[in-house]
């Protein structure tokens, strides 16, 4: 039976008093595996506390662990890239000076990056050199279709526009290559007597449509029109739209190579350009968009 | 047949309207066409216009027609003269 000793106490173990004339036993205990208690009553010892190290992992320890540590102080993926990062502004870049990452500040608009040994950085934000080019939009494949048309490809970024045309096909046998320009919703594509066009060999009178071609054979062993037209301020709303056309195609045992000027009375904002044939399908053939860069 | 029109690359059926439009369009430019088929025939068999011009000048030369002494048959000859044909 346990008797209490000469300061009260009836257990064994560490004596703690809690300063108000009362004393009591207690026994030190690991809160959890990481810890490991060793004589936690003192009675054959001293009591020894140690880290189970094998215990610890990544998470299971809270907080999080600074750059200072080689961490990031972060929680998130995107937080410690932004933690560890240099950029500070809307398109800035990052790039090696050779031993660091290092940001370069974004250039003014339309620059691009330009690789420049004499920068720290070996590279710098540089107007476009020599300007221009074409930049694809969009094409269409012929399929037995009555007309081919692009809507609502025209805007503000380009001022001129490039068709390129391959071995375009039609289904009846001596028909006309032709173009219609479109306005407005939807669009209507203008069928009045609005276009002027000519040739180097002469005028053509008013029509109803823009010329490309003359007659072309239908027969596949022809292969159809191939060449290109060019669209002037299809985006203006100020100004006659303009097209210049070049051509090849065969017909009646002849190779034909037909140039064109035209112009569309209008000057509504263009918002369809539809190829077709003066009679029949396009049986097959690829028309191609690009916009010409203003530069 | 039905016809149809490609958009953005998508086929798309001709309303009726469209369709009768088109057709329309179609025969007036065939019948329009058979109507010239005479003058597309001899807009693509003609001779061309310097080769025409050149046999007027050898009718001249060969007194054919009436021209020599006059100035567009003498500043031809001139030109003739100055890089002749070489004989075979």
């Amino acid at each position: 039976m346990a008797t209490n000793n000469s300061i009260g106490l009836k257990d064994s173990g560490l004596a703690s008093y809690d300063g108000d004339g009362t004393f009591a036993g207690r026994t030190v205990t690991a809160g959890s595996s990481k810890l490991s208690v060793s004589n936690g009553d003192g009675i054959s010892g001293d009591p020894t506390v140690d880290a189970v190290e094998a215990n610890f992992t990544h998470d299971n320890i809270g907080g999080t662990l600074g750059i200072a540590k080689g961490g990031t102080g972060q929680t998130t993926a995107t937080e410690a890239f932004d933690a560890l990062a240099p950029t500070t502004t809307k398109g800035d870049v990052i790039v090696s000076n050779g031993s660091d990452n290092v940001r370069v500040a974004v250039g003014t608009n339309d620059q691009v990056l330009t690789a420049d040994s004499s920068e720290a950085s070996g590279v710098k934000w540089a107007d476009a050199g020599g300007g221009g080019g074409l930049v694809y939009i969009t094409s269409l494949t012929a399929s037995n279709d009555a007309t081919l048309d692009f809507e609502n490809k025209f805007s503000s970024t380009y001022d001129n526009y490039l068709f390129v045309f391959n071995n375009i096909l039609p289904a009846t046998d001596g028909a006309d290559l032709q173009i219609r320009m479109g306005t407005g919703a939807g669009p209507t594509y203008i069928t009045s007597n609005d276009y002027w066009h000519a040739a180097v060999d002469g005028a053509d009178a008013q029509t109803s449509y823009g010329r490309i071609s003359d007659a072309v054979a239908s027969s596949t062993n022809a292969h159809g029109v191939s060449g290109y037209m060019y669209l002037y301020d299809a985006y203006s709303s100020s100004v006659y739209k303009h097209y210049t056309s070049f051509s090849n195609y065969y017909y009646q045992f002849q190779a034909n190579f037909k140039s064109r000027g035209g112009t569309c009375a209008t000057t509504s904002t263009l918002t369809g350009l539809r190829f077709f044939f003066s009679s029949g399908n396009v049986t097959s053939g690829t028309i191609r968009l690009y916009g010409i860069v203003n530069s | 047949m039905v016809l149809y029109k490609q958009v953005n690359g998508e086929r798309v059926q001709l309303s009726e309207e469209e369709e009768a439009a088109t057709r329309a369009e179609w025969a007036a430019n065939e019948q329009e066409a058979a109507d010239n088929a005479w003058l597309e025939g001899r807009l693509s068999e003609y001779p061309q216009i310097g080769d025409q011009l050149d046999m007027l000048w050898h009718s001249m030369d060969a007194g054919e027609i009436p021209g020599k002494g006059f100035e567009w048959y003498d500043s031809i000859k001139a030109i003739k003269d100055k890089y002749p044909k070489p004989s075979k």
